[in-house]
């Protein structure tokens, strides 16, 4: 949570994947409560609507749901949801990524495996 | 003939505070410095102290081993561009800048005419008004103009930029650049605002509450200080032994700005997030600390 | 070296003909109005006025010029990395070159009237030297209390002034009367010039001390 927000992202987005983040910590437990969005802005010193738009997100997914005149709860299964969420894209964010470079610099397919097998 | 400028002790104390307490710093020639400090941690009071424009209560400052106080072979070397303001009605504020300009042409022995002239032109100011009429933005344009075209060897500029927008301050940092690679004279620039100028500095000296808080290579520095944050307990494990400053807490989460030991890291897990850190984040994390 | 008081000497004189060219300027704009108005001829009115004339330009020499030097040439000045020993010392040089013309003046304008006064020689010697020590002071006051100091500085004098010179003319008629006198055997006019000499010299030293000692601030 306490990370701090960087240019390479929308900060909307910086917001929901810290959240998801900590919850995968443990940091934030599943029917816990999480920060209002107007502490979240306090938190970040960034407007309430960004901060609202990155909770939204988490709850449209149903990472988060709202109890009217409470606040917002993480959901129980949160952590697998935001675990499979990450699998499926991890091969975007991550795998190709590597490819990729790989490739630019003339790393091939044994070399890439090796390095891969070395370091697990 | 080492081109070293050095404070000794340098101490500031008027009725009501000490504004220096005891200062010891030494800058080499030939290098562009920044120093950053909060509103009134000192550092105009600083500045003066080098170049002869106010006594210390205690200490002394010289360059090359003479002392500086009262000099002037020492003090033709160098240029003091301190912030105009619209100060008094009496005060030195009632000149026209043309004037002005024309008092520093003869009180600085290198005084460049001709870049004097162009950068007026490139700045569009109108050298006939009075420099109590300029706009905060003019009033920097000229101090501006001052300490690059005097072409002395060590040239302080006290917050430059301050008033200018920043299409202005972009403009002023590729002009310092460009002379600085040109004749590779040495710059003492105090600012506040840090992380543009983060970039043209390559040392810099932190003044907080009179004192020194640290001076070094930027990079250097900027390489060994981190922002870590995740479980409170994680976050204690990692940064045990080290400088940590700027923490803060949510909940079970916590988030600290690290100072390490040169050539020391820690390792990001999945349960710790390791962040670089820009200059005006570690100087937050450093100076906004009282208070809280 | 020796270059900055030289430096000193240019900017400070340069300063004090510029502040005398207006103080001239304004005085013959004055008396062309002037006799415009009334239809004398101007060679006869200045010849009458010569002394008030006179007056004026010591006035515009010594005090408004040093008053200029105080409240803004000398923080540019330092400003610029000049030494102050090098601005004071370009400043009394200035200055004396200054007093010793207005001195010759007076002297010439005396030899015009019809011969050389010893009395009036010493009341200029007197005059400018305590007109120098004022404006010394004053710069000091400007100095370090500011405006408000300044302002608060010439209502007291001023008063002090009127105060002292109605009371003289009340016992002693014209202040000429002076000149003449002599106490117990003592010649008024040398304390006169003594104790005008020794105020100078001594508004001298203070704002060399103040100088010296000086911050510069704005």
């Amino acid at each position: 949570m306490n990370e701090y927000l960087t240019q390479e992202k929308p900060i909307y987005i910086q917001i929901s994947e810290m959240i998801e983040q900590d919850i995968l910590r443990g940091i934030i437990l599943e029917e816990e409560r999480v920060p209002s969005t107007n502490e979240l802005a306090k938190l970040y010193s960034i407007n309430p609507a960004t901060a609202a738009k990155g909770v939204n997100m988490l709850v449209d997914k149903g990472i988060m749901y709202k109890k009217r005149g409470i606040g917002m709860f993480v959901s129980t299964g949160a952590k697998e949801m935001i675990k499979e969420k990450r699998k499926e894209e991890f091969f975007d964010n991550y795998i190709k990524r590597l490819l990729i470079e790989a490739e630019s610099i003339g790393i091939g397919k044994e070399e890439l495996i090796n390095m891969i097998k070395r370091s697990i | 003939m080492n081109n070293i400028l050095e404070c000794k002790g340098i101490t500031k104390e008027y009725k009501e505070k000490k504004a220096l307490k005891g200062i010891d710093l030494t800058l080499e020639k030939g290098k562009i410095y920044g120093m950053i400090g909060r509103n009134g941690a000192g550092k105009t009071t600083l500045l003066s102290i080098m170049t002869s424009q106010s006594r210390p209560t205690k200490g002394s400052v010289s360059l090359d081993g003479e002392t500086v106080w009262e000099n002037q072979k020492i003090l033709d070397k160098m240029c003091f561009s301190r912030e105009l303001n619209q100060v008094s009605v009496m005060g030195p504020n009632n000149m026209k800048v043309k004037e002005y300009l024309r008092t520093a042409s003869i009180y600085f022995p290198n005084w460049d005419k001709e870049m004097a002239d162009r950068l007026v032109k490139d700045f569009e100011l109108n050298v006939k008004q009075k420099i109590s009429k300029l706009s905060k933005g003019m009033m920097s344009m000229v101090t501006i103009i001052v300490a690059l075209a005097s072409k002395a060897e060590y040239t302080f500029l006290d917050e430059p930029v301050a008033g200018l927008d920043v299409v202005a301050r972009e403009q002023f940092y590729k002009i310092l650049l460009e002379e600085y690679n040109e004749t590779g004279r040495t710059f003492i620039i105090s600012t506040h605002i840090i992380e543009e100028a983060a970039d043209i500095f390559e040392e810099v000296i932190i003044i907080n509450r009179g004192e020194l808080l640290l001076k070094e290579n930027t990079q250097h520095l900027l390489e060994r200080a981190c922002h870590v944050s995740g479980k409170a307990d994680v976050v204690d494990k990692a940064v045990k032994g080290m400088e940590v400053h700027g923490v803060e807490n949510m909940g079970r989460s916590k988030g600290a700005t690290v100072l390490m030991e040169p050539g020391n890291w820690i390792e990001s897990t999945p349960d710790l997030s390791v962040q670089s850190v820009s200059l005006q984040n570690l100087f937050v994390a450093l100076c906004g600390e009282e208070g809280r | 070296m020796e270059n900055s008081i030289v430096r000193n000497i240019k900017n400070i004189s340069r300063i004090a003909l510029y502040t005398i060219s207006i103080g001239i300027a304004a005085i013959i704009a004055i008396t062309l109005f002037q006799v415009l108005l009334d239809g004398d001829d101007m060679y006869e009115y200045i010849k009458d006025n010569l002394q008030f004339y006179y007056f004026y330009i010591c006035t515009f020499a010594v005090f408004v010029f040093n008053l200029r030097l105080a409240t803004t040439d000398a923080s540019i000045i330092l400003t610029f990395c000049s030494r102050r020993k090098d601005y004071l010392a370009g400043k009394y040089a200035v200055n004396a070159v200054i007093i010793v013309i207005l001195l010759a003046i007076n002297l010439c304008i005396d030899i015009y009237n019809g011969g050389v006064k010893y009395n009036s020689m010493i009341l200029a010697v007197s005059a400018l030297a305590a007109l120098f020590g004022f404006i010394n002071i004053l710069s000091i006051i400007i100095t370090k209390y500011g405006f408000i100091g300044y302002i608060i500085f010439i209502f007291v004098v001023s008063f002090s002034v009127g105060v002292i010179a109605f009371l003289l003319t009340l016992t002693m008629g014209i202040t000429g009367f002076l000149l003449t006198l002599t106490i117990g055997g003592i010649d008024m006019r040398g304390v006169m010039l003594a104790a005008a000499l020794t105020f100078m010299v001594i508004s001298i030293i203070m704002e060399s001390r103040m100088v010296m000692k000086s911050d510069v601030k704005r």
